[in-house]
Order: structure tokens, then sequence, then C-alpha cells
């Protein structure tokens, strides 16, 4: 017996998910060719190096013909270096096209493209190149899915190692799966997504969009992502009749996708009112468009149809953590103001495309909150928390408290560090959650108007970390970086796989 | 008829013997040595040791001709698989007990003809109904409806404060009519006319419509208690059941089990209800959770013995109404004198179902009250029974001990006067003393 090295399984991953992203490239290509840009050069390049990069990484650390059985930290390892490496590819074409001038801003709006984030540094969005608009969107549209449920979909030949990369970037407390086999799941995902995309598109030509504006808006909301192709965003279209269009599409991209494969494949909308997380989340909407609609009336000199509007515009847009704008909320009543910042942490169904804190997380918590109330009184109580009718054990509970203390000391510290950067606290605060939550625009100096260009270079790194953090739900990039010393992950020592030969 | 009764358990034991008693000829195959011995010792009644699945075992009892097989050994899947079997025999009817929730709510397993059952009966659920019923009048010790709910007979026991007592029954006058059909007075029913008096200890029997009852009761002195909240000593079966049915109706559930795992899964199982680990004979822990304050408390645990003493402490803690699962028919007379409000036994209940699904079909429904003093039939007047229609109910000429409690004609219930007129299609609840019992069905049938 021989033992050899043979490769690295998380690398070998990683190459392939390069490959993935690189062949996205072919959408900006596609528009520059199709508008005459100069820019195209930029894809023609990036593509094949991007692709050949990811080709040469498979193949240098493949694994050998063995099956290879992944452990949880592998998966950990491929889903955080998989999206930082994106990130770092998907910021070249932005240096190159020559949108920024430095890799701070360029890494800053990858991150918040692929995180489905939608902050950006982009001053002057119009006069960029719309290859350089299309590719943003993309970032988006990849990112919203999930880059990696898409290389499990496709390319992954991990079998029931799957389950850990998929789990380690799917969003929510409780992971289902569609089909017995992972790789099926994420085909039925991945179509779904792309039909919802096609939906969404549609609906947006209906309401008046032109070609280029609806495509990109489609990738930008099914993934609730946030990035537009217009300065003001969707307030620079005035055109009502879109905005509830788009409400509409935000809405349909905070549910489920297990809720809306199930609705799908059985041509019935009764799962939606079994879902209790469905009736909390649509709860949820519903009293906050009242809320903030009662709040901002007097501003709209009670015309009720603009507020009612614009309130649930922006209501949507917050919960799913998409971040479009179609008025400035920052005129708003600082109650309705708050309304959205609690909304900031709210988030929208688990299992769906939007980031955040999943209302999922709530109920649980929820639940356990009053169970440990009754459990003041009844000292010897035993009670089952539930989601959707199953029964959840305890660790799901215990994980999603932990998430929960993570989550708020994380945006807390951000804030601190924020402040020392020379943020106010209003900014820095609704900055962090903005982009833990996966939102975009902030209140304050990051508004809703304004961009992230103004943001001290250390500021915008911190921001890009809290993406990524938020985008992978904490856990799975905290337990890369953790400080553990048998974890063999990173470079110190590179596992070993062995072959037998005999 | 020829009856085959497979598992000589409780259950099976008491429709053994009853069904025997009634002249029927009775097979009973059992599995264990020792118990098919008990059971030949005390019923006339044939035992057969085997498998009830086992077909060269039946075709040696000749089931070919049996009219009825009723299957309720522990085992569920014997059961349905007895059943199955005797379909293929062309046995007439089918009972089979089924205890695991996930095969008795089960549509497509119910329904399958192939399983050949006709009714499929499950005592834990039969208990918790009978329990939940009486939940909703409280203060009746036992409660029964008919035509289809519209018609209610209760059970009421007069205490020695009760203003009723040492009344006549022709004095007590109310706004609504009602029927006192029978009065148990230390342990001899007696049907009672208007002279007859009450008297503190009796146990009266009323009859009204279901939504007239509350005001009715008044006139016996009762007071319609509301129940909130109710509490169950043990997480059994019946538990469960029991607090599914309470949650619906909005009640405060609490559920006191030794066992971790079983609190899990009832915690599982269960929406609101409080689950408390614990042992719920520590008086402690049921003052704790307010034992005093509960309207009902109900011991269900597998141990009789256990659940009539934790019911008589909740009964001295202040519990306002306690009842007790006891599982041993013997022991039934015994509970309700030592202080402990009402007795339900699963597997009698059980055994009662399936007596009045194997009785006569003409009888919508038969209640046995009181351990046998007395029963109550529900039936449909058809124009054969000439003797019964089309005249003034006091000139039937009813056997003594047998009266009409209640009809039901286009869909309105009414508590019949002796001028009244029965009819074909009419539904009448008829009140018989157990001595009368047997004359009922002949009464029916006499022509003219």
């Amino acid at each position: 017996m021989k033992k050899r090295r043979k490769g690295n399984v998380v690398w070998h991953n990683i190459g392939k998910l390069l490959m993935i992203v690189a062949c996205s490239m072919i959408f900006p290509l596609l528009t520059a060719w199709f508008y005459g840009e100069s820019c195209w050069w930029v894809f023609l390049l990036m593509l094949p190096v991007t692709l050949g990069l990811g080709f040469l990484m498979m193949k240098a650390f493949h694994p050998g013909r063995k099956e290879v059985h992944l452990q949880v930290r592998d998966g950990a390892a491929i889903v955080t270096y998989g999206w930082i490496l994106a990130a770092l590819l998907g910021m070249i074409p932005y240096l190159m096209a020559g949108t920024f001038d430095n890799v701070t801003d360029a890494f800053f709006e990858a991150m918040s493209g692929f995180a489905t984030v939608g902050a950006s540094v982009l001053d002057d969005i119009e006069g960029a190149p719309r290859a350089i608009l299309m590719w943003r969107s993309v970032t988006h549209w990849l990112g919203g899915m999930g880059i990696i449920v898409l290389f499990v979909a496709l390319l992954s030949n991990l079998g029931a190692g799957a389950m850990q990369i998929f789990k380690a970037e799917a969003a929510g407390p409780v992971k289902d799966k569609l089909h017995p086999k992972i790789a099926d799941s994420a085909r039925s995902l991945w179509t779904l997504y792309i039909f919802n995309t096609a939906i969404t598109g549609f609906l947006l030509l209906l309401c008046g969009m032109g070609l280029f504006d609806a495509v990109n808006h489609a990738f930008s909301i099914v993934a609730t992502g946030g990035f537009s192709t217009r300065n003001l965003s969707i307030g620079a279209y005035g055109n009502p009749v879109l905005e509830w269009g788009i409400t509409a599409s935000m809405y349909m991209a905070g549910i489920n996708y297990t809720l809306l494969f199930l609705a799908f494949r059985n041509c019935s909308l009764k799962y939606f009112w079994r879902s209790h997380e469905f009736r909390v989340y649509t709860c949820v909407v519903l009293a906050a468009v009242l809320l903030v609609t009662i709040d901002i009336l007097p501003q709209y000199s009670y015309d009720v149809l603009t507020a009612v509007r614009h309130s649930a515009f922006h209501v949507t847009s917050v919960l799913t953590t998409t971040g479009f704008v179609c008025f400035d909320y920052e005129q708003w009543v600082p109650a309705a103001q708050v309304v959205l910042i609690i909304l900031m942490f709210s988030g929208a169904c688990a299992g769906s495309t939007t980031c955040g804190f999943k209302i999922d997380r709530h109920i649980i918590l929820m639940q356990q909150a009053r169970r440990e109330v009754q459990r003041f009184l009844h000292p010897r109580l035993v009670r089952t928390l539930k989601s959707s009718e199953k029964n959840l054990p305890e660790q799901t509970m215990h994980s999603v408290t932990t998430f929960f203390y993570l989550f708020v000391a994380l945006v807390l510290v951000s804030t601190l560090l924020l402040c020392c950067m020379g943020a106010g606290l209003l900014d820095a605060l609704t900055c962090a959650l903005a982009c833990l939550g996966g939102v975009g625009p902030a209140i304050g100096a990051w508004g809703p108007t304004e961009s992230f260009s103004s943001a001290p270079v250390a500021a915008k790194w911190l921001c890009s970390a809290l993406m990524l953090l938020g985008r992978l739900e904490i856990y799975t990039v905290l337990a890369v970086f953790w400080p553990d010393k048998h974890r063999h992950i990173w470079y110190k020592k590179l596992p070993v796989y062995t072959e037998q030969n005999e | 008829m020829q009856a085959v009764i497979i598992g000589a358990g409780k259950i099976g034991y008491n429709i053994a013997e009853t069904l025997s008693r009634e002249g029927h000829d009775v097979y009973v195959i059992e599995k264990d040595e020792e118990r098919k011995q008990v059971v030949e010792e005390n019923l006339d009644v044939q035992v057969m040791l085997g498998n009830g699945a086992d077909s060269r075992l039946l075709e040696s009892i000749d089931i070919e001709h049996a009219d009825l097989l009723i299957a309720v050994t522990e085992n569920d899947e014997l059961n349905m698989m007895s059943c199955m079997l005797a379909g293929q025999y062309g046995v007439k009817k089918t009972v089979a007990r089924v205890r695991k929730p996930e095969y008795d709510r089960n549509n497509k397993l119910a329904s399958n003809p192939a399983l050949n059952i006709d009714l499929m009966i499950n005592p834990e659920r039969v208990a918790a109904a009978e329990i939940a019923k009486i939940i909703s009048v409280p203060e009746a010790v036992d409660v029964n409806y008919y035509a289809k709910g519209k018609i209610t007979l209760l059970e009421l026991q007069i205490d020695k404060d009760n203003p009723s007592a040492g009344f006549a029954l022709k004095d007590l006058r109310g706004l609504h009519h009602f029927l006192v059909a029978a009065i148990l007075r230390e342990d001899t029913l007696i049907i009672p006319r208007g002279d007859d008096q009450i008297l503190p200890g009796d146990r009266v029997f009323l009859i009204a419509r279901t939504d007239q009852m509350r005001e009715v009761e008044k006139v016996l002195g009762f007071q319609r208690r509301v129940v909130h909240s109710v509490m169950l000593v043990g997480g059994s079966r019946v538990a469960f059941y029991l607090a599914q049915l309470l949650e619906k109706r909005g009640l405060e559930v609490k559920i006191i089990e030794k066992d971790y795992k079983h609190c899990k899964h009832l915690a599982g199982q269960l929406e609101e209800a409080i689950i408390l680990n614990g042992d719920g004979s520590d008086i402690d822990l049921l003052q704790d959770e307010g034992v005093q304050d509960t309207d009902l408390f109900v011991a269900l645990t597998e141990d009789d013995k256990l659940n009539i003493l934790v019911s008589l402490m909740a009964k001295r803690l202040g519990a306002k109404k306690t009842i007790a699962q006891v599982r041993r028919s013997d022991y039934l007379p015994l509970i309700e004198a030592v202080g402990i409000d009402i007795a339900i036994s699963p597997r009698l209940l059980t055994a009662e179902a399936v007596l009045r699904f194997v009785r006569n079909s003409e009888f919508l429904s038969i209640n046995v009250l009181e351990q046998g003093s007395a029963e109550v039939y529900e039936i449909i007047l058809n124009a054969h029974m000439r003797r019964m229609i089309n005249r003034p109910i006091k000139d039937l000429g009813l056997p003594k001990g047998i009266l009409i409690g209640a009809m039901f004609r286009n869909n309105d219930a009414v508590i019949p006067s002796g001028n009244d007129v029965l009819m074909p299609g009419d539904r009448i609840i008829i009140f018989a003393a157990a001595a009368a019992v047997r004359k009922v069905e002949h009464f029916l049938r006499m022509e003219g």
C-alpha cells in the first residue's frame, strides 16, 4: 500500500465553480456585441481566462478515480472560498472596462452583486456601458439561487457529499430536499428559478419597460438583489403600474421555493395557505404596509393610492431584501423609517432567494420565547417547536438562537467599527444591517438616493465581508475562519487523499 | 347467528359473553392457552387455540356459515388480516379493532374493499370521544345525544341540597317541554309517574331538546357549568385523542406524564396543550399546576389503582369533577361509590359499540345506561309497525317500563305528550328499563 498525495477536493470543486462563473460571462459579451459597445473585449478576454483557470484548478487538484468523501468542513470551504474567488474574478471586468479605478470599489460591487445585496458604489449608473450593467445583473442572478446550487445541478459528482455544500449555501434554518437526489433538487430549483425569471421579465415588459431594462431588472428581482440600470432606481420610470408590477414580483421572490415547487408541480395554491411561514410572511407584509401607510398619509396630503403604492413597494423591497427604491423614503416621518429598519431585521421566507434573518427563524424564536415564559409558570413543561407542522429537533432551536446572537453581535460590532471610521450612528447601524441583511440601501449617508462611493475604504471592505457573511448565513463563513487547530482546510495543511494501489 | 371472535381479551370476552347470553353460537379463537381455559370455564362458547388468520383453523369451525367475525386481538395487523380472510369466506359482517392512529385515520386503507372491514373500531378513540361528550355537560353523570344531536338525554345526580329534592314531578314546571324518563334510586330503576317525588341521592334521566336543555336543567336546580381547564394524568393514547378533541374546542389542557420520551412525543403531536413531565401522584406537582382550579380532572394512566388514587386525591384537592379510566370492569360500580364522579372503561365502551353495530340494523343506535339498568333505542318508524303508528301515544298500550322519549319529524325534535300521533318516517327515541328491554323488539313487530 502506497500513500500518495492526490489533489484536493476543495480546490478541485472550486475550479468547476469558476467554470460556471466564466460561462455566465456570455451574457455581458452578447450585450456588448449587440449594442456595439467598446468594452466587448473585456468579456471576450475574461471568459476564456476564467474558464481556463477553472479548468486548470479542476485538473490540477483532481482527487483521482476514487470516490471522495466530502467532509462538512470541505463543504464550508468550497462554498466560502468559492464565493470569494467568484467575487475576485467578478471584479476584474469592472477594472478592465474602467468603471472603477481601484480594487476596493470593484470588489465591493462584485461582492454586492453575488451576495444579492444591491449596495452600489457606482455613482453614474446610466453612464456605464450596458455590458457592465448586464454583468452586475448576472452576478445577482447567479448569487440569487446560488452558484453552488447551480454547480450541484450541473457539474457535481459528489453524490451524498453534495448535501454538505448545498446546506452550506441554502438559506433558512430548515433545509428541504425536493427530490431523493440532491442534484435533481438543485436542477428543479434552477428550472423554477429560470421560469420565475422569465415570468418576471415578461411582467416587466407588459408594464412598459424596455427589453434591456426588463432583462436586467428581472435578474435583479428574482435574485432579490437590487442593482438597477437607472441612477434613480425604479423611481426613474415614474410609472405606477410598473411599481405595482415590481412589488408583486418582489413578493413572489420572497416565497419559499419548496412551496413554489409543490404548487407548480401539483398546480394547486393550497400549499401556500397550508404553510405557516407563508401566512406569517403575508401578514407581515400587509401589517407593515398598513402601518407605513398610516404614518405617511399626512405627508402625501391623504393621497391614499400613492401612499399605499409607495409603502407597499418599499415594504416588500426591504422585507425581501431587494433594495429597489421608487421614492426617497428618507423624507418619510421617522415612524415609517423605523418600520423599514425593523423589516431589515426580518427577511422573507426561508428557502427563498432573500437574505437576512428569515421569517422562519422569527417564528421559531417566538415559539421559543413563548415556551420559556410558559416554562416559568410550569417548570416541568415539555413542548416541541414546530415549523410548518413539522417538529423541530432542539438542535434547530439552539442553532437559531445562536444565529440571532451572531447576527446582532455582528451588526453591533460593525456599527462600532463604522462609527470609528467616521460614520454617523444611524448611518453606521443601518449600513451594517443593510449589508448583513442583504438589503442594499441604508438610511442616512448611504441611503436610497446615494451610493456607497462616499464610504471610506476600510468601511467598504468591512461591508463586503458583512455581505458574504449575510449571504452564506454566517455559520458557513465562520466555520472556515474559526481559529481551530484541528481544521486543516486552509493553506497550512492540504488534506491528503490516498488511493490504494494493489 | 354464528359469530367468530378472535382474541379473548377484555373486549373479546365481553362481546362473547353478551352474544352467548343472547342465544348466539359463539366461537372464540385465542392464542394463549391459559386465557383459553379461563374463557372455557366461564362462558358457554367454543374456544379454539390458535391464530385468527389461520385459514385451516377458520375452516375447521365452519367459517363459511359465520354471519359475523370480530377481530379484537392486541395486534392491529392481525385483526385486519383476519377480516380480509373472512371476506374470502363470505362472512357477512366484520369488525376489526385498530388502534394505531396511522391506520384508522388512513382513508385509503379503511375504505379499501379488499380489507373487507365493516367497522374499524379504536377503543382509545371511543373512550376519548365519550369523555369529550361528558365534558360538554360537566354537571351530568352521563350524556347521550340522539336524532342528529337535536335530543339530549342527561343523567343527573340529585344532591342533598338540590332545590328540586322533595318535589313531585308534576310540580316541576319550566318554559320548555322535558321528560323525566326514569329515576335510579338505590340501584332500582323507576319509570316515574306524575306523583313520584325526586329524593336526594337519586339519579334522574332527563330527556329534552338539546337547544332547550340548558333551561330545562334549571328546573331541577342545575346550572350549566362551562369547562375551561382540563387536567389529564397519564399520556396514554386516550389522553392524546382527548387532548386533540379538547384543543379543537379551545379548552386549556394540561397533561402530566411520567415518561420524558412520551412527553416529547405528545408535545410533537399536539398544538396548544401544556405537557408536563412529572409524576401524576405527586401532590405538590398537582397543586403547583392548579388542580384545585381545574374544572375537570381525568386519570388515564395504564394503572387502574393509580387512576383511582389520583382521582380521589384530585377530588380532595378541589377538582370540580373527576373521571378515572378503569380497565377492569368489575371495579366499575365500586368507583362511583367512593366519590370519583365517573369511571370510564375503554374496553367496555368498545364492546358496547361493537354490540350496537352487530345488533339489529333497524335501530339507528342503542345506548346502554348505568351498566345495563336501562337501554335507549333510536329507530325510524316504517309503515309495517302498525302497532305504533297513526294513533295517539296514550292509546298505544306500551308495555310497562317502555316509554317514548322524543320524536323527530321534518328535522324538528319534539318531546311528545300523550296526544301526539306517531307517523311512518318519524324517528323516535325509546327508553326501556332493563326488565322491559326484551319487549321492545317484540312490540315493534306486533301487528295492529
